[in-house]
């Protein structure tokens, strides 16, 4: 069902991006750098199943190391060292999920800030999704704490070859600034998805605490005694007027 | 690269140690004198007489084209005496540093009642430190598989670095029993070298993404480290070339590029994936699982991966009618065009729609910059510009259905897209309230 939902939106996405091809000419910039206008050529449904072949045969080297990544990971699952690992891993961040996921987060934008393509590092996302289900960490957090996290790093990546040499740039080009707007992306989203540790504060220093506990614990169970004692009267009492009815009704 | 050759320089002499010092077990096991290996003629009496001939012979070592009859009939027969087969001892006139070490080391091992394999401790510590490159210490313990592993890989220096760590765990955290052995499968080393091989894998593959060569100014090495395996060669055959594949080198003639194996540090997703199923195969022989449960495992992982897969070319038609059709480059035109020069608003606003419509950046500058050169004339700008195209960008992939990275971390996580959305949109707004900003003081600094 909730798979359904993002073929919705991808429906959507190309649906919307054909119908622009409908109504809004296409342009092009020659060797001079003037924008020329190339009129209307909307691509029409044949040229859009024309283009899922083309994308297909374009876009299919993502498709090859997904494959290889789950692969991977399909024989890595059948390894018990591999499996302790993991749960050791997950035992060791029992009560710090929060720290898990900043360190996560960290991890993933650093090596983002120097890697050309984040998407090489979903090598990494089976796994540290497997550690953090085992802390029943929300998905969306973990999607956040990986994929995020390595956008994060690629927005303030310090050398992008396709930039610098279409624009010319240095390898230190507004470096202080990258890194800057690095350590505040990533402290705003380790504030903002980092799980907190709440931990019930129950201070038992003294006789008279254990006492208070106590008494509460013993008015709480009195309570949801006594409604219980209510609700099985007011069933029974139903089930007696039913019967009185229905014998009622018979006597009739 | 000093500790390197260090290490190379004491495999060369373990090798030459290691013959010696193994006969002379051999010797001495046959009840003869073991110093004897070391003065020549008297050797090959002791040999001849281990070997059940007579030491007579020893004088046809002395007559040409017989004497090369005489060593191999000699040897064969001295080797047998230790009940190794023909194969076995054909094989030790080739390599008896691998030959006598092993029929040493199972002469000092001392065999249990139980079913469980010992090594010696010593023998077996010091044939992983000298001789562990090429898994001669997996074949004493016989761990055939690895040892052919071992083999295989010696080139890339992975069964080294394993062998030191085997080495100091064994050293530091085994305990011999009474006998002086130690088990040859012990389940907490085998975990030790896995999670070492692991590590190591993870250390590669983060170092091959990492363009080190643009990073550090007139840093080659790994240009000259491809070059020197393309011409790796035995008479004329290019013996990497051809086995293993070509490696990526520039022609300095033609300033072309030849070859299939990416230099390291530049390894994209395809190079990645390769690394991936070898790695998988070497995990599956290791953990000898098998074939059958291998390849159904393999087709499970495929299975569930392929919808994922497909979704994420999928979304690529976007990016292909975009380009074929230049819409984006109109409506990027259209937008900057609204103010007269750089604005950084026009520009944000423009990268934001060329991001959602693209799904790219390569693509994305490759067809957008000439746009945006065309409009922002001045080059001073161009440091501004090209940080509001990379940084909103990436934003934009946070949340675009165009992005790759995206869709696929939603359909393998099972997120719905309006709860993504709902999620993330704060982060969003406030990243994108941050880049602005930057983008204004880097602006007025300019």
């Amino acid at each position: 069902m909730k798979k359904y939902n993002l073929f919705k939106v991808l429906a959507i996405t190309i649906f919307v991006s054909w119908l622009l091809t409908l109504f809004i000419p296409g342009s092009y910039v020659d060797y001079n750098g003037t924008v020329n206008s190339n009129g209307i050529a909307g691509v029409g449904i044949w040229g859009l199943l024309s283009n899922l072949s083309i994308s297909i045969s374009y876009f299919n080297g993502i498709a090859v190391f997904l494959i290889a990544l789950a692969c991977f990971y399909a024989v890595l699952n059948k390894v018990d060292v591999y499996n302790a690992f993991v749960s050791k891993t997950a035992t060791l961040f029992k009560e710090k999920k929060g720290l898990l996921v900043s360190i996560t987060i960290l991890v993933f934008g650093v090596i983002s800030l120097f890697v050309s393509d984040y998407l090489v590092l979903l090598v990494f996302v089976p796994f540290i999704y497997k550690v953090m289900k085992e802390l029943e960490i929300d998905k969306k957090v973990i999607l956040s704490s990986t994929l995020v996290a390595g956008l994060i790093g690629s927005m303030c990546a310090i050398y992008n070859n396709t930039l610098f040499s279409a624009f010319s740039l240095e390898l230190n080009t507004l470096l202080l600034v990258k890194v800057l707007l690095f350590a505040i992306s990533i402290s705003v989203l380790i504030v903002l998805t980092a799980p907190k540790n709440k931990v019930k504060k129950i201070s038992l220093n003294s006789d008279s605490d254990v006492k208070k506990n106590v008494k509460e614990e013993k008015e709480t169970s009195k309570k949801t005694s006594s409604i219980k004692k209510n609700q099985t009267k007011k069933v029974e009492t139903k089930k007696s007027s039913t019967k009185v009815s229905v014998r009622k009704k018979v006597a009739k | 690269m000093k500790l390197l050759i260090a290490y190379m320089f004491i495999i060369c002499i373990g090798l030459c140690i290691l013959p010696i010092v193994s006969k002379m077990v051999m010797y001495n096991k046959k009840n003869k004198h073991s110093w004897g290996v070391l003065i020549p003629i008297y050797s090959q009496i002791l040999e001849l007489k281990i070997a059940g001939l007579s030491p007579w012979l020893v004088l046809l070592y002395f007559v040409p084209i017989i004497n090369v009859i005489m060593i191999i009939i000699a040897n064969i027969k001295f080797v047998q005496a230790y009940d190794r087969s023909t194969a076995f001892a054909i094989v030790s006139l080739f390599f008896p540093e691998i030959c006598y070490p092993i029929i040493a080391c199972s002469l000092m091992e001392q065999k249990t009642n139980t079913n469980e394999k010992k090594v010696n401790k010593v023998s077996y510590s010091i044939l992983t430190i000298l001789l562990g490159t090429f898994g001669i210490n997996k074949f004493y313990a016989r761990k055939v598989k690895a040892g052919i592993l071992s083999i295989l890989f010696c080139w890339t220096g992975i069964p080294t670095i394993l062998s030191v760590a085997e080495f100091i765990y064994i050293v530091v955290c085994e305990k011999a029993d009474k006998d002086g052995n130690i088990s040859a499968n012990s389940k907490r080393r085998n975990n030790v070298l896995f999670a070492t091989s692991l590590i190591l894998f993870v250390l590669f593959i983060l170092g091959a993404i990492i363009p080190w060569e643009s990073l550090i100014k007139n840093c080659v090495i790994f240009s000259d480290v491809n070059a020197w395996l393309s011409n790796l060669k035995i008479a004329d055959y290019k013996i990497f070339n051809n086995i293993i594949g070509a490696p990526i080198v520039i022609d300095q003639t033609l300033g072309s590029t030849t070859g299939t194996i990416s230099v390291f540090g530049t390894f994209t997703i395809n190079d990645v994936a390769i690394l991936l199923f070898i790695l998988t195969l070497i995990i599956a022989i290791v953990n000898e699982i098998k074939v059958n449960d291998f390849i159904a495992t393999v087709t499970n992982g495929t299975k569930k991966i392929l919808p994922v897969a497909l979704t994420a070319m999928l979304i690529s038609v976007v990016l292909i009618i975009m380009v074929t059709t230049g819409i984006n480059v109109t409506i990027t035109n259209a937008i900057l065009k609204l103010v007269k020069g750089f604005n950084i608003a026009t520009a944000t606003l423009a990268t934001i729609i060329g991001s959602i419509l693209t799904g790219d950046f390569y693509y994305l500058v490759s067809s957008l910059g000439p746009v945006f050169t065309a409009t922002v004339t001045n080059q001073d700008y161009y440091g501004v510009l090209a940080f509001i195209i990379q940084s909103v960008y990436n934003l934009m992939m946070i949340i675009a259905p165009t992005s790759v990275g995206l869709i696929i971390g939603l359909y393998y996580l099972d997120i719905p897209y309006n709860k993504w959305f709902k999620f993330i949109w704060k982060l969003l707004l406030i990243l994108l309230v941050i880049i602005i900003i930057t983008s204004i003081v880097i602006y007025a600094l300019v």
